[in-house]
């Protein structure tokens, strides 16, 4: 086993930052190794992978050494570096350069001079490697997203590194093309004996696969080790714990590794089952049944909806209906493409349906869309992508401006409070755009909250945050559904969070909503699309959903 | 070696040679092609050469099949037609043919003539670059400069490929924008020019942030770590020569004629006559020519095998 990257008390400090990035790191990456990074947005783990990747430095003071192969990591030459260390980024539209597939992947060869033919060889066998015949010729642009950070690792992997860094890699995907991603990963890393260090929010996909687990907390290297090693010393941890994915989660939870003598901590759905079968162990299921909310006035009717892009295009919404009563919180599930922000963008009026009936709050869309300004108070919509809602410099800016927009009293105490019911008053002064992507979801929530909606249409607002911030999203908006009686209607593909929190389920599927039911009855009733919980224990819990219903 | 990697090279060669003759081409070719035309459009300000020039260019689009692009531009080009032609009277007052004066400003004909040439011009240029993406392609792009200035080259690139990404994204931040109270087509005047330099502002900022990574993506790849290879090689083929030898010398002779005066119609001070001297006829012809470069190939494949290859 040959060591490729040895960290020796690292500190780094980013120009004009007051605090040290990351501070008295330790570390080495042996070839062979699979490390995965875990920790919440802005705990350094972007900032550590960069250190090692010499042409990524991020400017600042740094002191301490890392090696790579033994020869301190600044000496190594730009070439050397860019064919040794490759790199995956988060954004999978971001790192494409040239127009169709054999461009992108010529692209990282020719950069480094190596002659026609060669490259000519190399890609072919990449192709042969990956499967990426079908699309070789492909306008990078079509491609969907899990393609698109598929071709982004093999125009990595042309290179031939010796260790492959991975930041977050699988965030912007949804869980079927994370598992994808993933398994090609897993092949990378057996087969081609690639070492592989990627920090990722979610970790049941890639624990399993992964040798050593590191945690960064504040810039410090809070644990680090085997994996079920580390899995135990957070397990203590209030804040860290709920980065344990599920399977490990609940054998932790109930002690059973001491309690059965076991060798091994299970980290999948199959492994738990077995040792739990194997052991005969009795689990107590607590169900936390959602209210039914079905006596209450309906506040959002959908009738026949219908809508297509082009004239003889598919029908993407197809005879589609729904109701919404108050207080609901209804989690639409479906796969990427299924037409979910569709749905929803064509109901907030942002898209014109081909036919069909929406009826919001008891007025119809078309008597809305001539109201816009009390529209647009009443019922709200947050995008994918938070930082559209952002206009000012600071966050008290932002929050400070929609008072005043709104009219209200004391803008300056409203925001105040609006910040402290979000707990993000420690960014209160900082620029929206330098927040984290959690952080950044929930300045745009503040900004459409200070009207007080009564309906709220969110799109995927789980992507791309760390369990931390997605728990404290759920408990605000849970809050809000109690204490103002807001509406939510959600589109997400995370399975987990909806099970969580929703009081409705529903699958989008063909251009229609199937199956819409408390969530209990929708997971309990699937098989393949239900939760990781569900999964393990659906043999002596048929009805056991989340992590929190399991009691000892 | 050197017949080796000949026969192997085909790969992408295959692709093209399904679109364009003139895609197969040395890229400079191509470049030069795309310089000559644009600049033509710009040099030679007559309505029948414009005319006669936007006829070609409209033909080498369809050829290139831009099809659905190209109705959207000429779509377009309409309004700007009526726009510039509108503008320039207005804020253009030479000339000596009065056709209407209000208020202190005088309408010219020469005035609204010479916006109709410039409307004329910009749609040429507009409608040469749907061709251009489409034939030039980023590898050939990079073929080109990235000897000449690597970093120049990168910021061009990440540049243009921004062009498609910003108009999908100006739609959902004019969107949220809306939600959140800032519209840009409600309110007074003032309210919605504050509400369009936000918009400007959360779109800059958030293309720079994603061009900083793309940036990043390409030097962790080994971008501007030294000396290139090209995957394609393109090289000078005798085919490639002998476009230049006619393309060249063409091209000289028509820019002469331009320095001199022909093909060029007198505006200001007094609209001059349209009719064009036995030269201006001459110089016309070899302006077409230059412009149907794409098309006279295609013709000679098309002649080749449908009626020389027996």
């Amino acid at each position: 086993m040959v060591e490729l990257i040895k960290v020796v008390d690292f500190n780094f400090e980013y120009s004009l930052a007051k605090h040290k990035s990351l501070s008295d790191i330790n570390l080495n990456v042996n070839s062979g190794d699979f490390i995965t990074i875990a920790g919440d947005s802005g705990s350094g783990k972007t900032t550590l992978l960069r250190q090692m990747k010499p042409e990524l430095w991020p400017v600042g003071k740094r002191t301490g050494e890392i090696y790579f192969e033994g020869q301190p990591i600044s000496k190594l030459p730009k070439r050397e570096s860019a064919q040794s260390i490759g790199m995956v980024f988060q954004n999978p539209d971001d790192q494409l350069v040239m127009d169709n597939v054999i461009q992108e992947l010529a692209f990282s060869l020719e950069n480094i001079n190596v002659p026609t033919d060669v490259i000519q060889q190399r890609i072919a066998e990449l192709v042969s490697f990956l499967g990426l015949q079908d699309i070789l010729y492909e306008n990078v642009q079509n491609l969907s997203g899990g393609q698109k950070q598929l071709v982004n690792l093999a125009a990595v992997l042309i290179l031939r590194p010796k260790l492959l860094i991975l930041d977050e890699p699988t965030a912007q995907l949804d869980p079927i093309a994370t598992k994808e991603f993933i398994s090609l990963l897993s092949r990378v890393h057996d087969e081609l004996g690639i070492a592989i260090v990627m920090s990722e929010h979610i970790l049941d996909d890639v624990l399993p696969l992964s040798n050593k687990l590191w945690i960064l907390e504040h810039g410090e290297l809070k644990a680090e080790g085997s994996v079920a090693e580390v899995l135990k010393s957070i397990s203590k941890d209030s804040h860290l714990k709920s980065f344990i994915p599920d399977v490990p989660y609940l054998f932790l939870q109930e002690d059973l590794p001491n309690k059965l003598q076991l060798t091994d901590l299970p980290l999948t759905v199959a492994q738990g089952r077995e040792v739990l079968q194997a052991n005969h162990v009795k689990l107590n299921g607590n169900l936390q049944v959602r209210a039914d909310e079905s006596q209450q006035p309906v506040v959002a009717k959908l009738s026949h909806l219908a809508f297509e892009y082009d004239k003889n295009g598919n029908y993407i919404l197809n005879d589609l209906n729904l109701t919404v009563h108050k207080q609901d919180w209804l989690a639409i599930i479906g796969k990427n493409g299924t037409g979910k922000t569709t749905l929803l963008k064509s109901i907030m009026g942002l898209l014109s349906l081909r036919r069909g009936r929406v009826q919001l709050l008891g007025k119809k869309l078309s008597y809305w869309l001539k109201n816009t300004d009390r529209f647009y108070k009443e019922v709200s919509y947050l995008s994918q992508n938070p930082s559209d809602y952002f206009s000012y410099d600071t966050v008290r800016e932002e929050f400070v401006e929609r008072a005043k927009q709104l009219k209200m009293d004391n803008p300056e105490s409203a925001a105040e409070s609006m910040l402290k019911k979000l707990t993000i008053e420690n960014i209160a002064d900082r620029n929206p755009y330098d927040a984290s992507g959690g952080e950044q979801q929930l300045i745009a929530l503040g900004i459409l909250l200070f009207s007080n909606p009564k309906l709220l249409f969110m799109d995927e607002p789980t992507k791309g945050l760390d369990p931390i911030r997605r728990q404290e999203l759920g408990n605000i908006l849970e809050k809000l559904q109690v204490e103002q009686e807001l509406t939510v209607v959600m589109v997400s593909h995370d399975m987990n969070f909806s099970a969580q929190f929703a009081t409705q389920c529903a699958l989008l599927f063909d251009g229609k909503l199937v199956a819409q039911a408390e969530p209990h009855q929708f997971f309990a009733d699937n098989f393949f699309y239900t939760t990781t919980v569900n999964r393990m224990l659906r043999y002596q819990l048929p009805k056991v959903i989340q992590r929190g219903e399991v009691t000892p | 070696m050197g017949m080796d990697t000949r026969q192997r090279r085909p790969r992408v060669e295959r692709v093209s040679r399904s679109t364009l003759v003139f895609e197969q081409l040395n890229p400079w070719v191509m470049f030069t092609y795309y310089v000559v035309t644009i600049a033509c459009s710009m040099v030679f300000l007559h309505p029948i050469f414009l005319l006669v020039e936007l006829l070609l260019v409209i033909c080498v689009d369809f050829v290139a099949h831009t099809g659905k692009q190209m109705l959207m531009v000429l779509e377009g080009s309409l309004f700007m037609t009526a726009f510039i032609m509108i503008l320039n009277p207005l804020v253009n007052n030479r000339g000596t043919h009065v056709i209407w004066t209000f208020g202190g400003t005088i309408i010219t004909a020469e005035s609204i003539f010479y916006g109709f040439m410039m409307a004329l011009s910009l749609i040429i240029v507009l409608l040469t670059f749907l061709s251009y993406n489409k034939v030039l392609t980023s590898q050939k792009f990079m073929y080109l400069f990235s000897r000449i200035s690597p970093k120049l080259t990168l910021l061009t690139m990440i540049t243009l490929r921004f062009v498609p990404l910003f108009i999908s994204r100006l739609k959902n931040i004019s969107q949220a924008q809306k939600i959140r109270g800032i519209a840009v087509t409600k309110g007074n005047s003032r309210q919605r020019g504050l509400g369009v330099v936000k918009m400007m502002q959360v779109l800059l900022i958030q293309s720079f942030t994603d061009a900083l990574q793309t940036a990043d993506s390409m030097s962790a790849r080994g971008y501007g770590s030294g000396k290139r290879s090209s995957y394609q090689r393109y090289r000078f083929s005798t085919r490639d020569f002998v476009s230049l030898a006619w393309y060249l010398p063409l091209t000289g002779l028509c820019f002469y004629a331009a320095s001199r005066g022909i093909g060029r119609m007198t505006v200001y001070p007094s609209l001059g006559t349209i009719a064009l001297t036995p030269t201006g006829w001459l110089v016309l012809l070899g302006v077409v020519l230059l412009f149907s470069f794409p098309l006279i190939l295609e013709a000679w494949e098309w002649l080749w095998w449908n009626l020389l290859r027996s």
